[in-house]
């Protein structure tokens, strides 16, 4: 499990830690560095890992989701894009990311895993080894089967477009495990059809697309379905083909009716009976209280960013009702609670 | 002087009737960034509604750049003070406002400190204002020590059977009172109603005469 992490000069943090638990609630205003948190504990395990997205490794994954244009590289991931240095710190072990020459960027652990032989290097005066490095170009050279931490999985409406693909590419593996069918009938407790299995078939003029089966035979395309259904489902298929010991999912109320969420959560609770470790970012105290309804334990964490400093406070379900009865809105009385 | 709602709820309660006054002025009565300066003033307000214009508006014209919290507990009355405990040792000062309803205003007060003492704050009393209308408490929680300001809503000769904020806005409007001027005040068209908040924003000298002692009470926030 992770328990915590460190950010130095990562994106809009110039400083700051957060502690985390199995289940863990990131509430705060926009800019808070929630999604920071989440996109450095996506990239921690190893940025040139493979991921279950058309982008096919986690650092390139969220480069295409931050670009608005036709930008390149990876300065954007380092702080006002001058630092030189930037660090995330997952319990002890580093990925510290070194502007080199050319705007070449050079990514480093402190961790050496068992049964590699990295390159070995002395920077300020302590070991570290070479991952690998990411290319003024956007393409990155590294090495994509080491693991530094558990590994995470990033889940959010920003990244179903990438998943399709993916989906498509490992479609027969995902198909003949029968998990797809599984989700279908699942979904299916929620919509007013009858759900019995996922395909991945042609559509009009022969590009193959998914659908949801339904058992009078007839389609439905996945993306004509409702955005919060369509959501659910793609993530489900990405967490039973990928999975990681971290979901990490952003934005969790989006698109989500009270009556799937409340699905979404009792899955999260399987997941944490399980032994993974769950992380969600949120706006919506209605999630805060159906996790802390579900979870036992959950942690919320109010999130400030104020001059690059990250702050956290940990707060007990209890006193977010106090609060409440106070007539305080912790999403609008973070500065003052922190 | 600024209000930070630190609820959504109230926030927009606010910010939907400033905006129908004058579309221009939530920005100006609302602190609505996320990074201010140091808040060590916060205004609890012990009843709804027409509180939601009326002290956002006499903040406007008191205590420059300065900005203070501002909540509704869900309980009312002398019962919100219960509520404050967990917060009260993020203040400096604290303003509380409430109708005086029927209540004599010494018995209101007694019932204020007692409610003060059920929660642990040991308060000894400062200062009486505008006929006792407004009381300033020295206050001690634990380690943590703090100004309170009580603010009674009410005018006596307005001829309302219960005493509220009500009365301050029927001598506003002008208008006789028959029985209780919350229920005066209601059978106002909304353009009449937006005319008193109108006059209370646009004539400090009017409105210091009609709510002596808002303006006496928020005044003591800036310390």
């Amino acid at each position: 499990m992770i328990k915590r992490l460190r950010l130095e000069n990562f994106k809009g943090v110039v400083e700051g830690e957060v502690e985390l638990d199995k289940l863990t609630i990131l509430v705060g205003p926009n800019n808070s560095g929630k999604t920071t948190i989440l996109e450095a504990l996506f990239l921690a395990p190893n940025p040139f890992r493979l991921v279950p997205y058309v982008s096919q490794n986690a650092v390139r994954l969220v480069l295409e989701y931050h670009k608005t244009l036709f930008e390149e590289g990876y300065t954007f991931l380092f702080n006002k894009y001058i630092a030189k240095n930037m660090l995330i710190k997952v319990d002890e072990r580093e990925l510290l990311f070194k502007k080199g020459i050319g705007s070449r960027i050079l990514v480093y652990t402190n961790y050496s895993p068992p049964g590699y032989s990295l390159p070995r290097y002395i920077l300020d005066e302590r070991e570290y080894f070479s991952l690998g490095s990411l290319l003024p170009d956007s393409n990155v050279d590294g090495l994509q089967d080491v693991l530094i931490t558990d590994n995470t999985l990033l889940l959010s409406t920003k990244l179903v477009k990438f998943a399709h693909e993916y989906l498509q590419n490992k479609w027969i593996e995902i198909l003949n495990t029968g998990v797809p069918a599984i989700i279908a009938k699942d979904v299916s407790r929620f919509v007013s059809e009858e759900y019995w299995n996922i395909s991945a078939e042609p559509f009009l003029g022969g590009s193959i697309t998914f659908y949801v089966l339904l058992a009078d035979g007839t389609r439905i395309r996945l993306s004509d379905l409702g955005a919060g259904v369509h959501l659910y489902i793609v993530n489900r298929l990405l967490y039973e083909h990928y999975k990681p010991e971290v979901v990490l999912w952003d934005d969790l109320e989006t698109h989500l009716n009270p009556r799937l969420l409340s699905h979404v959560v009792e899955w999260f609770a399987d997941l944490v009976e399980e032994g993974k470790q769950v992380i969600v970012s949120t706006h919506s105290l209605e999630v805060v209280e159906k996790i802390c309804a579900y979870v036992n334990n959950a942690t919320v964490l109010l999130t400030s960013l104020r001059d690059g400093k990250l702050r956290a406070r940990r707060v007990k379900p209890d006193e977010l009702e106090e609060w409440a009865k106070a007539g305080i809105d912790p999403r609008f009385a973070e500065v003052f609670l922190l | 002087m600024r209000v930070r709602p630190l609820d959504s709820k109230l926030y927009d309660n606010i910010r939907s009737k400033l905006r129908k006054i004058d579309k221009q002025l939530p920005q100006k009565v609302l602190a609505d960034k996320v990074t201010p300066t140091t808040i060590d003033s916060l205004i609890v307000l012990g009843d709804g509604r027409e509180d939601y214009v009326v002290v956002p508006l006499i903040c406007h014209h008191l205590n420059g750049n300065k900005t203070a919290a501002i909540v509704k507990p869900t309980f009312t009355r002398d019962g919100a003070i219960h509520t404050l405990k967990t917060i009260v040792k993020n203040y400096k000062t604290i303003a509380f406002i409430l109708d005086q309803e029927k209540d004599k205003l010494p018995e209101l007060s007694n019932k204020i400190t007692m409610k003060l003492n059920e929660i642990g704050v040991i308060c000894e009393e400062i200062e009486n204002l505008v006929e006792g209308r407004v009381i300033r408490y020295e206050c001690i929680l634990g380690d943590h020590r703090f100004r309170f300001v009580v603010v009674v809503n009410g005018v006596e000769d307005v001829g309302s059977h219960s005493r509220k904020i009500e009365d301050h806005l029927v001598r506003l409007a002008g208008v006789t009172v028959q029985n209780d001027s919350k229920d005066t005040w209601n059978e106002l068209s909304e353009e009449e109603r937006l005319e008193v908040f109108r006059r209370i924003r646009d004539d400090r000298g009017v409105a210091e005469e009609v709510f002596k002692q808002h303006f006496a009470g928020l005044r003591l926030l800036d310390c």
